[in-house]
């Protein structure tokens, strides 16, 4: 689904943030992204989401050429993918609902159909009946769990999360990854960046540990391969 | 959490055409309310834009009103204008009245009536009140002479052309015009188009200018939604609608004031104006905006606003980019 093929990404200062990544990710696969602070693990979100473009090497996303894309499609890619962010980026100016439907009123979606989908993803994040909620009102791992929402609302192939659990305390961190793992069984494909490693470790999925703007670790703990 | 087996799974990312394109025009009609809406939700100062653009507009505009009314007034004496053609004394009652044909025939000439040297003694007696002047000279001392209506299209400098052109003639000894005046109004008034054209173009930039950057800092203030709708897939065009949409409402609401600034200024010096007009026997009517002027004002100041709106999304819009 999800395919690096020799990337680097230098920015324009020179700071190498990305170096000969090769990796293949599977659709409904559930991948952690690890490494300390500066590895690159939001940098390779961001060339996913083409919020920034790869220097060398390809991306394909759910075979499509990332570099084929014109800055005009950008929007079309980006609406095949959910983004969950670390301070979930819900607007504070309207209610959940509101919120939420974004992604479908983007898109272009009829209200009936945003009505239906709505509840349908709130659903899913345990928030049935927030709806008419104001986002300040909700605790920091409910605002979370609206920002998932909103991230899955279209349906996307692929699920991207950057720090998900960053501002939460276990219990709430092991929810959210929770609601993770149920979507990647439904066949979404799912990278999460992350560096709470006790956390991941538990959930035993495949990790990708960057160090330095390298692959340093490829393993499935699933698999028993073992993890460092 | 939520019975899985329910669940369609990961489909279905894109709306279909049809739907696509009704929610195109749904879109562009909720982006006008929520704009709308927005403008509403801060009422003192979209009034004091509304009244800043009116206020530039209607400066440009009354001049252009006024210039419109004393063109009319100018037209209007134009019509009368008269040209005296004084004839030689030594010219012949048949050739005055050759003469007197041949001006007749000229297209600018409305009207032209013959006054013999008898008829001018008759005139003046009758004009001055002075009986038996003729007595006191040997001859009667005033010239025959043709008068002259000229037709209303007769500019003032063609005019001038046919009083020399006549001047020349054989036979004629002089021609009075006094069209010099009306030759400076119109001038003037040529004068007061040309600067109300200037004004218009300067106080037109500074409306551009002036909603760009009501514009530029709506933009500002929402920098944190336009990245979070771009990330979340929204195009170039459905990030700069509302904005643009703005512009609009400001162009739009500017006409609008400065329209009710033109008529209650109308108002306010249309009835004296009325009464002045009287008292000189005139039936001149101060000529207030007319329907196409008031339409024509509404599209030049929305235009105005939408560009204003454009300059400021070109500028700053395009520069907020998800980083």
């Amino acid at each position: 689904m999800i395919v690096f093929d020799a990337v680097s990404k230098r920015y324009p200062n020179g700071h190498q943030a990305l170096q000969s990544i090769s990796a293949e990710i599977g659709r409904g696969e559930l991948v952690f992204l690890t490494g300390h602070s500066g590895a690159g693990k939001s940098t390779l979100l961001k060339l996913i989401m083409l919020i920034e473009r790869a220097s060398e090497g390809e991306i394909l996303v759910g075979g499509q050429k990332l570099s084929e894309f014109s800055n005009h499609r950008i929007p079309y890619l980006r609406r095949q993918i959910g983004f969950v962010f670390q301070n979930h980026q819900l607007l504070f100016d309207r209610s959940v609902f509101d919120n939420v439907a974004l992604p479908l009123k983007i898109a272009g979606f009829e209200s009936r159909d945003i009505q239906r989908r709505v509840r349908a993803a709130l659903a899913k994040v345990g928030l049935e009946n927030y709806d008419k909620q104001r986002p300040e009102n909700l605790s920091g791992g409910e605002q979370q769990r609206v920002g998932i929402a909103r991230a899955v609302v279209n349906r996307p192939k692929i699920l991207l999360a950057d720090e998900p659990t960053g501002n939460l305390d276990p219990a709430l961190s092991a929810d959210v990854m929770d609601i993770f793992e149920q979507f990647s069984q439904v066949g979404v494909t799912t990278l999460i960046a992350s560096h709470d490693l006790a956390l991941i470790a538990r959930l035993q999925h495949r990790i990708l540990t960057l160090r330095s703007g390298q692959l340093l670790h490829d393993v499935n703990s699933r698999d028993g391969t073992g993890h460092e | 959490m939520n019975n899985e087996t329910s669940r369609r799974g990961a489909s279905q990312a894109e709306a279909g055409f049809a739907a696509q394109l009704k929610s195109y025009y749904a879109h562009h009609w909720v982006t006008f309310k929520e704009s709308w809406r927005r403008l509403w939700s801060a009422p003192v100062s979209t009034l004091l834009t509304w009244l800043l653009v009116g206020i530039a507009l209607s400066l440009p505009s009354a001049l252009y009103l006024v210039l419109q009314n004393a063109e009319l007034v100018r037209s209007g004496w134009q019509g009368s204008a008269q040209l005296s053609v004084y004839l030689d004394g030594q010219l012949s009652e048949q050739n005055s009245q050759t003469l007197l044909t041949e001006l007749q025939a000229d297209p600018l000439v409305q009207a032209a009536r013959y006054v013999s040297k008898q008829q001018a003694m008759e005139d003046f007696e009758a004009l001055s009140g002075i009986q038996g002047v003729i007595e006191g000279f040997a001859e009667n001392p005033l010239p025959a002479s043709i008068l002259l209506t000229l037709s209303g299209e007769a500019l003032p400098s063609r005019s001038q052309q046919l009083a020399e052109r006549i001047g020349s003639m054989p036979g004629v000894s002089d021609v009075q015009v006094d069209l010099q005046w009306l030759e400076r109004l119109y001038q003037i008034l040529l004068l007061g188009e040309r600067v109300a054209w200037v004004l218009a173009l300067l106080l037109a930039i500074a409306i551009v200018l002036v909603v760009g950057n009501t514009i530029r800092l709506s933009i500002e203030n929402r920098r944190e939604e336009i990245l979070i709708v771009k990330l979340v897939g929204a195009t170039a065009a459905y990030v700069q609608r509302p904005f643009i949409y703005f512009g609009l409402l400001f162009g739009l609401g500017g006409g609008l004031s400065c329209l009710l600034i033109l008529l209650a200024g109308y108002w306010w010096i249309g009835t004296p104006m009325r009464a002045l007009s009287e008292a000189y026997g005139s039936h001149f009517v101060l000529q207030g905006p007319s329907p196409l002027d008031a339409f024509l004002l509404l599209a030049f100041s929305t235009a105005l606003g939408v560009l204003g709106a454009w300059t400021a999304v070109v500028r700053h819009l395009r520069d907020i980019e998800p980083k």
